[in-house]
């Protein structure tokens, strides 16, 4: 489900690409301080994203730093971190162990029962912490389980409950920005869920995996670059809503362009950075 | 709001967006309450702030402007056309209804203008996908927007507008359901951004793609 909110790496700068990185090993190490070694596999570019995005609107006071990563162990990676950066690794690790429960309920994997149990005391500490995000994490995934089961073919109820879940990660605290941040989190998310489904739509056919699109008649490529490029125009119209100047270039390179990364290798793969054309 | 918001953020009519948002961000550092804790006026005033940035980016700002007609700039915004819009005003919809339609036709057709708009698409399930005309799909995705089910709304007037190529009606619905999709690619032209190519991205950052080969189909962690 996570992937797909990740950067174009041609089209930044090497000033911007450096800060983007910066930003992503800030929250590995905060992931390390708060939730333990293992926590840092959970890491995802979506909550890169976010921390960037937060980041940008709050300017929380950063510090910065220098270590080695877990995969260059020969090499300094500089880093930095702020309140934003322990927030998205609190929401990291919500998300992951939910991923990782909803996993064993589902498969009855013993190995992912197993792979939950590090993270059972920090979940609990990130729930208590913030029961707002958890509580509706908790009872969209129920309800988004229940749709797989019983194959309820709606994309937008499919896409709208993990909108919402996105929403309310976005959501930092209440304040001025808190809904235009919930509209913006709710559009990314449905846009996150519908692209899953339609780069997975061939194999989910073959394997009978739950997919919202199953019963689209002949929808063509064309036909899901309509409804992704609503969902983004909705995002990206949010987005211009926040009082952001800084890391811009970083955030739009991600909402205009890095999103169809995964969508170009699936359905246009021998193309070299070509604008989206027939 | 008394003041013209243009004035309150001490920046000319036509700004530019970057310098409206870091005229809001200075104003806010200097008068936001965390950092004026003693003062009791600190809270109005960035309320002031907030509604007068507010203003400018929805487009009501140009209101204030003395004796103008009021000409809202670009105030996009996305769904006030759903609410204006009546699907059902043109001649041709007005022909229409003189015809003998199914009788999920009509009644969908009351329920949307009854503004009950489940109900509508509760109608039109009764009719066998097989049977499924133009006008059930336009009904659909009628219904469909107003329930905020924009994928659906968005397939359905597509679907109505390929049926009955010349049926401006449907052309029209289909056109405005697009219209965030237009806005997000001028939204991308304008900010000089391209496809990104096909080879595989961000291998360098690679924690998360070795999380990614970890688990390919086999979920060992929980992984993407």
């Amino acid at each position: 489900m996570f992937g797909y909110v990740i950067i174009n790496q041609s089209d930044l700068s090497e000033e911007d690409l450096l800060r983007y990185r910066q930003c992503y090993c800030g929250l590995c190490h905060s992931l390390k301080e708060r939730s333990g070694n293992m926590s840092r596999l959970m890491l995802t570019f979506d909550l890169t994203f976010l921390t960037l995005l937060l980041q940008a609107l709050y300017e929380k006071e950063e510090r910065e730093g220098n270590g080695p990563c877990i995969i260059h162990p020969f090499k300094q990676q500089s880093w930095w971190q702020s309140e934003i950066t322990s927030y998205a690794a609190d929401m990291t690790v919500l998300l992951g162990y939910q991923k990782l429960m909803d996993d064993w309920n589902d498969d009855c994997n013993p190995l992912k029962l197993w792979a939950s149990l590090p993270f059972k005391q920090h979940y609990r500490r990130i729930m208590q912490q913030y029961p707002r995000q958890s509580e509706v994490l908790e009872d969209r995934m129920a309800k988004l389980s229940f749709m797989e089961i019983q194959d309820v073919q709606d994309p937008d109820k499919a896409a709208g409950l993990f909108g919402d879940i996105m929403a309310e990660i976005f959501v930092y605290r209440e304040d001025h920005w808190s809904d235009t941040l919930r509209k913006m989190g709710a559009s990314l998310g449905r846009f996150i869920y519908m692209m899953d489904a339609v780069v997975d739509l061939e194999k989910d056919r073959k394997t009978g995996n739950y997919n919202p699109l199953k019963d689209l008649p002949d929808a063509k490529d064309n036909h899901y670059r309509d409804f992704l490029e609503m969902l983004l125009g909705e995002t990206v119209y949010y987005f211009d809503k926040l009082p952001i100047v800084d890391d811009v270039q970083i955030i739009k390179n991600i909402l205009c362009s890095g999103v169809w990364s995964e969508y170009m290798r699936k359905f246009y793969p021998d193309s070299k950075e070509s604008e989206k054309g027939e | 709001m008394d003041q013209d918001p243009y004035t309150i953020l001490g920046v000319s009519r036509d700004a530019s967006d970057e310098e409206i948002k870091t005229a809001y961000r200075n104003l806010a550092k200097k008068y936001h309450p965390d950092r004026n804790p003693d003062d009791p006026n600190a809270a109005e005033k960035m309320n002031q702030i907030n509604a007068a940035y507010d203003a400018i980016k929805d487009g009501t700002a140009n209101y204030y402007s003395q004796g103008s007609g009021g000409y809202s700039s670009a105030g996009y915004n996305q769904y006030s056309w759903s609410q204006n819009w009546n699907p059902f005003g043109g001649s041709y919809q007005q022909a229409y209804q003189q015809t003998q339609e199914r009788s999920e036709y009509q009644a969908a057709y009351h329920f949307i203008v009854a503004a009950h708009y489940q109900e509508a698409l509760n109608a039109l399930s009764g009719v066998p996908s097989g049977e499924r005309t133009g006008r059930w799909y336009y009904l659909s995705s009628v219904a469909n927007s107003r329930l905020g089910n924009r994928i659906q709304a968005l397939e359905h007037a597509r679907i109505a507008a390929e049926m009955e190529p010349n049926n401006s009606s449907y052309q029209q619905l289909y056109a405005m359901l697009q219209q965030n999709g237009v806005y997000y690619q001028s939204y991308t032209t304008g900010n000089d951004m391209s496809m990104p190519s096909s080879d595989r991205l961000c291998t360098s950052l690679c924690l998360a793609s070795v999380c990614c080969s970890l688990c390919g189909g086999g979920n060992f962690f929980l992984c993407c």
